[in-house]
């Protein structure tokens, strides 16, 4: 699996030109965070991706995906955990499977096993109005997983999360990218989160969205909370900050 | 989730203030119809009219019923023929454009003008009569079960498109499951308007037969000036009416619980 985009830009009729000639190249099983002001465009980059839209200008291709159902290869997680509410958190992690035609001997066992995977195995008939919003975006994590995707895009998954939880939920996606080695592409604008988890980070500029700048994040995994106070840590920070402020103007 | 009191306080907290009032207005009645002295033909006292409704009782059970399996019938119809309708609606915005129209006709136009047209299509009988129901109910189904089916929330339609799922895919695991709590909306305005539909069905259609039904009361005390049984007929419609709605009310509820359906992502 390796992402590949060449010279993509995006018209939308009502907000304009949202991106310009974003070239870019993803590796295999790397971990890539987009990381830009508000109305940087980075979620829309994310959903050209993911075939949600369709680039204006250029072309965005997905070379060498093994899974045999193009589709199995990929999955989102979005910014608000989008459960369906008539469907317990069992069957909400299903739901994927279910569409792709899984037999439903199948599907038990994965469910189960991807349920203990984020820790709730204990909540598997409740509704998602009966879970915490943790709890949620835990769910719609195992359900983005339950495929095996090679690739694995989230646009601000943790943005409605206090910090804890957040926290919390970083921890447990690098844990599942470490044992499953998907390709993760992660929105944020936060940049703390984004060093913490990410091994390459690229910021976008604003009017129309661009790349402007490219930082590796020399950090080994697994990473640690404390890795937040280490002085290296503060560096990239301050980096990253200087650029932030750069393209917010 | 809010921790609720229990059922029977909560039942006494919302059923005592209306009772106080019903109790006040028949006091009010009673003394105003004693005092002023007006005569039993025009407004007869609530003791009349209670006398009146348990002499007659199994004449108006009897009413009661041949209007109810009308309304019945009706409701049962418009929930059927409304959510199909519904559903081709929602499958095509030219197949909206082009029976919408319609559905606002048949929503405005005034029943009484088409009542005799019915008739001749459908005998003077109780098949008119669930008709005219038929018609007068089916327009809030219609347009609740269509803005249920339609009014998706665009990220779940995403979510869909992630995973390609198939037309058959998205409307089983996602417009129907979605479309239950509008359905439901549309069901409970239904199921009072079909009582009044069967109602009005029945002044057009011939009253007189082996089953009458309320309307037939209605105009037989009009005619004879038995204002009491005509008050006890008026009151045993409304609780005609307001049985199918809590019934459909109900089983509603039942449904929504059951299912946990709701209208909004979490």
């Amino acid at each position: 699996m390796q992402i590949h985009l060449d010279g993509v830009g995006k018209h939308f009729k009502t907000t304009g030109e949202v991106l310009r000639d974003i070239s870019l190249t993803i590796a295999r099983a790397e971990f890539v965070t987009l990381l830009g002001p508000s109305g940087c465009g980075k979620s829309t980059l994310l959903r050209l991706i993911a075939g949600l839209e369709q680039p204006t200008t250029g072309t965005v291709a997905i070379h060498e995906v093994h899974s045999a159902n193009p589709r199995r290869a990929m999955s989102v997680v979005f910014q608000d955990a989008r459960l369906l509410p008539w469907r317990r958190a069992a069957a909400n992690i299903g739901l994927p499977l279910e569409l792709l035609r899984v037999p439903s001997a199948e599907r038990a066992p994965r469910i189960a096993q991807d349920l203990a995977m984020v820790g709730l195995e204990r909540y598997a008939r409740a509704y998602p109005q009966q879970l915490s919003g943790g709890m949620k975006m835990r769910v719609s994590l195992a359900r983005a997983l339950v495929t095996s995707p090679e690739l694995l895009l989230l646009d601000e998954p943790f943005g409605a999360l206090d910090e804890f939880t957040r926290q919390a939920l970083n921890d447990e996606l690098l844990r599942l990218w470490q044992q499953q080695q998907f390709t993760a592409v992660f929105v944020t604008h936060n940049l703390f989160e984004a060093i913490y988890l990410s091994q390459r980070i690229i910021v976008l500029g604003r009017h129309p969205g661009h790349l402007s700048y490219e930082l590796a994040v020399p950090f080994a995994y697994p990473r640690q909370a404390e890795l937040r106070t280490q002085p290296e840590f503060g560096r990239l920070v301050a980096d990253l900050m200087g650029h932030m402020e750069r393209v917010s103007q | 989730m809010s921790t609720r009191p229990p059922l029977g306080r909560r039942l006494v907290r919302q059923a005592v203030p209306p009772v106080i009032v019903l109790l006040l207005f028949l006091a009010g009645w009673d003394l105003g119809v004693r005092l002023s002295g007006v005569p039993e033909f025009l407004i007869p006292s609530p003791h009349a009219v209670a006398r009146s409704f348990l002499a007659n009782r199994d004449a108006l059970l009897m009413a009661s019923l041949s209007t109810g399996r009308a309304a019945a019938a009706g409701f049962l119809l418009s929930l059927a023929v409304g959510c199909l309708l519904a559903f081709l609606m929602a499958q095509a915005r030219v197949l909206e454009l082009s029976l919408y129209p319609y559905a606002i006709f048949l929503q405005t136009v005034p029943i009484i003008a088409i009542a005799p047209i019915i008739i001749l299509w459908f005998g003077s009988g109780m098949r008119s009569i669930v008709v005219i129901s038929f018609i007068i109910s089916l327009f809030p189904i219609i347009t609740n079960a269509t803005h249920g089916l339609t009014a998706l929330p665009p990220e779940w339609r995403e979510l869909m498109a992630v995973y390609d799922a198939s037309w058959w895919q998205r409307l089983v695991k996602l417009q129907l499951p979605a479309a239950v709590p509008s359905i439901v909306t549309g069901a409970k305005i239904s199921a009072g308007l079909s009582v009044v539909g069967a109602i009005v069905g029945e002044y057009f259609t011939s009253m007189a037969g082996e089953t009458y039904g309320i309307a037939y009361l209605v105009t037989y005390n009009a005619d004879h000036a038995a204002t009491a049984y005509l008050f006890a007929t008026i009151l045993t419609s409304a609780l005609l009416g307001l049985l199918i709605f809590g019934t459909v009310t109900a089983v509603g509820g039942m449904i929504l619980k059951l299912g946990n359906f709701r209208e909004t992502a979490s």
